[in-house]
């Protein structure tokens, strides 16, 4: 996290000392960004909405996984996932 | 003191170290030469990374046929680096020009689009997303990271809105969007620090997450070939593989040879013939994810038969004393080989005056 210190760090440095300029300064009021509370609501439903379909279909998905995930090295286990296992009895 | 080691996945495995000085070569000379010859930033960036593109294409896919999806959260996080690189590059520019928000439009300027940005980061939004679903909760980095791309994506969803629907607004200051100054919410960040910000907070989890999952990849040639072994032995012993290439025809073990290596088949396929009385006996073939070359190594004999590449092969090889450790660590690994080496003995006659080995 360090290096997230000296980035923010580093942002932080810039606003204070060459905040950006040149661009066609902003006229837009407060009452024209009211509007707009609206938009930032869908955006929010919409990206957390997204956020937790995915995060319970991993959470699912993990579930499912952990369910037939390693199984000990038995007998059983061998027959399922060796294919040139021997059925009958191995020769010395 | 802990010793720093590159994890194997991570390491140069595909492209030789030769080709790799060639394209370091090449890249100097392509940026020198841009330089010397006056292009623009993005053209002398281009030209020094152009280079380099086969080389990452060539490593990433055999990085995808020998690891998986690990090799998809390569590209993503070299991808993501890149656009970080971008931001950062846009904030010197505001370093050099003292602000001057008319020279800083990072080195692929012409991209600066709110769509591209909106494009973009959707993808890595998605793109977290999906690494998630696919690995699971175990690396909680990537839910960092994940938090970040979803402020990010959020404001970038807001600014494409305003941008392609009330342009007019959009450029009176509602470039801004929801967090910069000036913006719906705003902070003390003009636009282009709090998109570095947001940036870093994406990127900097990202890598470490990649770097977690870069130190649990192990070979799925060699997972498909010994599934008994735990996944700390499949990490251990992808570090001690070796990558082997044979042409079809070429004999990769002969009978009759010392045993020195353990061979796993990871593309291609080979004949496994006994000889005897100067006639061939074909027992088997072998096709990607199966093994041969254990009988030697654990029997302590040599080759007890031929194994012929039917087409030009790709093989992974682990060396004697590699393969000793494994089988010293592995229960279920050592269990595995040596069923399989009694069913193939019973295969494969044995010689009248000595042992095959």
């Amino acid at each position: 996290m360090g290096i997230f210190a000296v980035a923010l760090g580093f942002a932080i440095f810039m606003q204070v000392q060459y905040p950006p300029f040149g661009k066609v300064p902003p006229t837009a009021t407060r009452a024209q960004w009211n509007d707009y509370w609206w938009l930032f609501a869908l955006c929010v439903v919409l990206v957390a909405g997204t956020n937790f379909l995915v995060l319970r279909a991993a959470k699912r998905r993990q579930e499912r996984m952990d369910k037939t995930s390693p199984e000990p090295v038995t007998d059983v286990a061998d027959e399922r996932l060796n294919p040139l296992r021997q059925t009958g009895p191995h020769a010395e | 003191m802990r010793s720093f080691r590159i994890p194997t996945a991570l390491q140069i495995q595909r492209v030789p170290l030769s080709v790799v000085l060639i394209t370091l070569l090449a890249s100097a000379l392509a940026f020198g030469w841009a330089i010397l010859d006056g292009l623009p930033l993005y053209g002398i960036v281009a030209l020094a990374i152009a280079p380099w593109i086969p080389l990452f294409f060539f490593e990433a896919l055999w990085d995808y046929y020998n690891y998986g999806f690990y090799a998809l959260l390569f590209v993503f996080t070299s991808l993501q680096l890149g656009h970080m690189g971008e931001h950062t590059a846009q904030v010197l520019q505001l370093l050099v020009h003292k602000g001057d928000a008319r020279l800083a439009s990072g080195v692929f300027g012409r991209l600066d689009l709110e769509l591209v940005h909106f494009i973009w980061d959707s993808g890595v939004w998605l793109g977290v997303l999906g690494c998630i679903y696919v690995l699971g909760f175990r690396n909680k980095w990537l839910l960092i990271s994940l938090v970040a791309a979803s402020l990010h994506e959020l404001e970038h969803m807001f600014l494409i809105y305003l941008n392609k629907v009330d342009l007019d607004f959009y450029e009176a200051g509602g470039l801004a969007g929801v967090m910069a100054k000036g913006g719906l919410i705003g902070t003390p960040f003009s636009r282009q620090y709090l998109h570095f910000v947001y940036n870093a907070l994406v990127v900097i989890p990202l890598v470490i997450a990649f770097w977690d999952e870069s130190k649990r990849a192990f070979n799925v040639w060699l997972a498909k070939a010994l599934p008994e072994l735990t996944d700390a032995e499949k990490i251990a012993a992808s570090a001690q593989l070796q990558r082997v290439k044979a042409k079809a025809g070429e004999a990769v073990i002969r009978q009759g040879d010392v045993a020195d290596r353990f061979y796993i088949v990871s593309d291609g396929t080979l004949e496994v013939v006994h000889q005897e009385d100067g006639t061939e006996r074909l027992l088997t073939t072998l096709g990607p994810g199966q093994f041969f070359g254990e009988i030697g190594l654990l029997a302590g004999r040599t080759r007890t038969a031929t194994v012929r590449a039917k087409t030009d092969v790709d093989l992974l090889a682990l060396d004697a004393p590699a393969f000793n450790d494994l089988v010293t660590r592995s229960q279920g690994g050592a269990a595995r080989l040596t069923e399989e080496m009694r069913r193939r003995l019973g295969e494969t006659p044995e010689p009248a005056s000595k042992p095959a080995g």
